[in-house]
């Protein structure tokens, strides 16, 4: 029947943003907008990619020689597992020490959450190699910390630099901030009177954290730690300074590879295989995520 | 807002762990002592004359800059364009083409470097400066994409819809509406593709040398050949600069907070 | 005074996808110097036809003319007609005059004149003072005004209005609705105004054509959608309503069932068709006493009353059917619910629709 009230509401929600149709304003055909991008990576990115990928089955032979030597050697194999156990512990470190920090950039706020997220923008502009050459100062023979370590009374001077400790732990260190800021772009976002609603329905503050921020916090955690650990398994400078020369990660033994042995199938092989990894995982990250959203 | 102080002080805690270690390059850049050794024995500025005046150093950070210029302005012509493409019109390869834009981001800088370090060389290209840049330009160009899609992404476009009815044709209203509206994301963008460059290391390792070698690589170097503590200086300047910049940011938020609208009456 | 230019529309239709149609087929002639406003829930299709007018949505099929002159291929920015946006569209890096001056720089015209026009825009919104200001400094109100001056500055031959008073507060619509009317009669301007509140477009319109799934259903006065709505859609989508089934008869009776017949004075209509006969909540009567007992088609049972201060709504159930009743407050009975009490209408303020 016709008792319909007439509806007073206000309008919803802003317009749409679809391009009108069939009118564009600048140009009709947007090739002249994406050709020179599209040009130049190509030329200049794709290409040298391309290159890797072939020499990897052509030196010093056609053939998938160089990736037969790889899965075959036990020396290469361990350069693999130790990479990806690394970039895990690395990952799971950061994330615990992330946590907090976004956490309480993003529920408090005001000026102690500017403050924090300004000292982390601090660590995430310095370059690595900045801060790989802080931690070789510190971990040094001569540093702070192995000087603490006499004074205790450990005997003999312990060797902290130049081993797979420090390369993960500088890793870890210099990761945080990656991790605090794709933790804190979901965090921000969770609505606050969530958890209000949750005390008022009786959940006592660790179960509603629990319950209701955690859960929602995961989309940034994945976000952070996918990102952390993809770059920690490509990662070249820190592992290669006060990283162990014997216990190489797999960046730097493409580097070694590449410089000194000059073996230039293998090197493009062990990338290859480095990329496969990398590529990988952000497949399947975009599957579920859609890949700019790491980025947000 | 309920927040259990212990959280709060484990928070500063970490904070005070993340920046603290940087923060020793600063007394280290002071330091006499000829290799790494912390507390430091004595205090001159000698090393940061040596970066002012050395041209091992001097030289690099030139290169540097001139490189970070090149990339930030080549980055930014290519895009620039490219994310309008993106942001605001359907193409055929436009799936394709978003991939390849981001994949940059994604390789691992060393199997770049094994890659332009062969290519380059046949091109001869290798440790000359068009050549860094050109490498560097296609690693600052997602950079440059992410930005400047995300700003159109929150460009409300009726403003140009209006400009349109008002009599502006299109050129115009890019250059009187929405030019001026992002420009300050244009800004971001060119700064992070200034600073990408000018902060990469590995593929710089690789392919920047001799003339056109780049501070980072330089840095590199001089860790591996005898620990030189000019290193610390330049660290300490590059911190200074990072410092400087976000410090400026957030006294320009300071200001724009206190200084209120003016007239809410409706 | 601007020139008041008429506007043409002939078969315009509008379809996204195959087989459904945005806009499916409108024809309209507004005349030069009216306020017309397009009604409709939303997905009607007004705004979709606002679009076109402007020129940012390309027609499908039909023509769009102004004073004769057919635009379709005319570039927006070519076709002289002022527009309101729904957020105001505000240039964000201008100041309020240069916002307002915008258009005149568009059309290169010399500073004195356009500071002048700028100033007498201004004034005639009632924002002489605010040249100088951001526009992010004004509030939502005084955002509008300026887009209107904007929209009036260059004179131009017609004004599109898309819901532009849906972000204020009632208090301040009401006054802008005035205010807006205002404008209108002293530039003598044609007005098309989109909106999907009816009470706005009774309020302000010299004729409404109410839009639904892409097609006009009517085109009338105010007085003529509201008292003699042709579809059962515009009936109940202006003003409140009471829509009864029924049979026609001879002589204009229309037999409304457990209702009983009703006397609608429509000799023209051919008895046995099937119609809905509107009847307005406020052309019924009610009163306490309870009827006789030959006329139990006049019993009301009450389930429900609303105080709205100056009238009540009283809700009931007569022979099964749904009833709406108005009520002035003065004249309301003290019934409670549950009560019952009798009920009559003038049959003559009935309207049939659907013959």
């Amino acid at each position: 029947m016709a008792l319909q009230l007439t509806d007073t509401t206000a309008p919803a929600t802003a317009a749409p943003r679809r391009v009108p149709g069939g009118w564009t304003f600048f140009v009709r055909a947007p090739f002249i907008l994406y050709a020179p991008a599209a040009m130049f990576l190509a030329a200049f990115f794709l290409v040298p990619l391309g290159l890797v990928v072939w020499t990897s089955v052509s030196e010093p032979e056609l053939g998938l020689g160089n990736y037969a030597e790889f899965f075959a050697s036990t020396y290469d194999l361990g350069v693999l597992a130790r990479t990806f156990r690394t970039a895990l512990i690395v990952t799971l470190a950061s994330l615990v020490f992330a946590y907090p920090v976004a956490y309480v950039a993003a529920r408090k706020g005001g000026m102690i959450g500017a403050f924090l997220l300004g000292v982390v923008a601090l660590s995430f502009w310095t370059s690595f190699l900045v801060r790989t050459y802080a931690w070789m100062v510190i971990l040094g023979a001569r540093g702070p910390v192995v000087g603490l370590l006499v004074a205790l009374g450990v005997e003999p001077a312990p060797q902290l630099l130049f081993t797979t400790f420090a390369a993960t732990f500088a890793m870890a260190h210099m990761l945080v901030p990656f991790m605090v800021l794709a933790l804190y772009a979901v965090m921000r976002r969770i609505d606050e009177t969530h958890m209000r609603a949750a005390a008022s329905l009786g959940a006592r503050p660790w179960r509603a954290f629990a319950t209701v921020y955690l859960p929602q916090s995961l989309p940034g955690v994945l976000n952070g730690a996918t990102l952390v650990f993809i770059t920690c398994l490509g990662f070249y400078v820190t592992p290669t300074l006060i990283g162990s020369p014997q216990d190489k990660m797999i960046a730097g033994r493409i580097g070694q590879e590449m410089e000194q042995l000059l073996e230039f199938g293998a090197a493009s092989a062990t990338s290859m295989i480095l990329l496969a990894a990398a590529l990988a995982l952000f497949a399947l990250y975009d599957r579920f995520f859609g890949i700019e959203r790491m980025w947000r | 807002m309920t927040m259990s102080r212990s959280t709060l002080v484990l928070a500063v805690l970490v904070v005070v762990l993340l920046a603290g270690p940087m923060f020793i390059v600063v007394p280290m850049s002071f330091s006499t002592a000829p290799s790494l050794e912390f507390p430091p024995p004595g205090y001159w500025l000698g090393y940061y004359r040596r970066v002012f005046s050395d041209p091992n150093w001097t030289g690099p950070i030139i290169n540097s800059f001139l490189i970070g210029l090149g990339t930030m302005v080549l980055s930014m012509l290519l895009g620039v364009p490219a994310s309008f493409a993106l942001a605001r019109h359907q193409f055929r390869l436009r799936a394709v083409f978003r991939i390849i834009v981001l994949m940059p981001l994604i390789v691992p800088h060393i199997v770049m470097a094994l890659g332009y370090y062969t290519y380059f060389g046949s091109l001869g290209l290798v440790q000359s400066m068009p050549g860094v840049i050109l490498a560097h330009a296609c690693l600052s160009i997602p950079v440059v994409v992410l930005t400047v899609t995300s700003a159109l992404a929150n460009f409300d476009r009726r403003v140009e819809q209006a400009a349109a009815n008002l009599g502006a044709r299109p050129l115009t209203t890019f250059r009187l509406i929405t030019f001026p509206i992002l420009r300050p994301a244009f800004l971001v963008a060119a700064l992070f593709a200034f600073i990408h460059s000018f902060d990469e290391t590995v593929i710089a390792i690789f392919i920047s040398g001799r003339d056109s070698a780049t501070l980072p690589r330089q840095m590199y170097n001089s860790f591996q050949m005898e620990a030189d503590p000019a290193i610390s200086a330049a660290s300490s300047l590059l911190l200074a600069a990072v410092l400087a910049v976000i410090g400026a940011r957030w006294a320009a938020a300071l200001v724009k907070a206190r200084s209120k609208p003016i007239g809410a009456s409706p | 005074m601007t020139t008041a230019r008429s506007l043409c529309l002939r078969s315009l239709s509008k379809s996204y996808m195959p087989g459904q149609n945005a806009v499916d087929g409108i024809d309209l002639d507004i005349r030069p110097g009216e306020f017309i406003s397009f009604l409709g829930p939303s997905g009607s299709g007004k705004t979709t036809t606002l679009m076109m007018i402007a020129g940012f949505e390309r027609p499908t099929a039909g023509e769009i003319s102004i004073a004769g002159r057919q635009i379709d291929a005319v570039a927006p920015y070519d076709r002289n007609i002022g527009m309101v946006f729904q957020n105001y569209a505000l240039f964000p890096h201008m100041s309020v005059a240069q916002n307002v001056g915008f258009p005149l720089r568009m059309r290169r015209t010399a500073r004195a004149e356009a500071d002048r026009k700028i100033a007498t825009a201004l004034a005639m919104v009632g924002l002489a003072d605010f040249a100088g200001r951001a526009p992010k400094a004004l509030s939502g109100g005084q955002q509008q005004r300026v887009a209107l001056a904007r929209a009036l500055v260059f004179e131009p031959d017609l004004v599109l209005l898309d819901e532009p008073l849906g972000a204020l507060d009632k208090t301040l619509r009401e006054q802008m609705q005035v205010e807006l009317k205002r404008i209108h009669r002293e530039l003598g301007v044609t007005m098309i105004y989109v909106t999907h509140d009816q009470t706005e477009a009774m309020a302000m319109s010299d004729r409404i054509a109410v839009f639904n799934h892409g097609r006009i259903e009517q085109v009338g006065t105010p007085a003529e959608v509201y008292f003699a709505p042709r579809t059962r859609f515009v009936a109940s989508f202006i003003g409140d309503s009471n829509l009864f089934d029924g049979r026609t008869g001879a002589d204009g009776v229309v037999d409304l069932g457990p209702l009983g017949p009703i006397a609608t004075g429509r000799r023209d209509l051919a008895p046995g068709q099937s119609v809905s006969v509107l009847v307005r909540p406020e052309t019924i009567r009610i009163s306490a006493q309870t009827p006789a007992a030959s006329d139990e088609r006049r019993l009301l049972t009450i389930e429900e009353t609303v105080n709205y201060g100056d009238s009540f709504l009283v809700l009931g159930k007569s022979g099964g059917r749904d009833i709406r009743i108005r009520v002035p407050s003065i004249d309301m009975p003290d019934l409670p619910r549950g009560a019952q009490c009798a009920f009559d209408w003038t049959a003559s303020r009935a309207h049939v629709i659907g013959a």
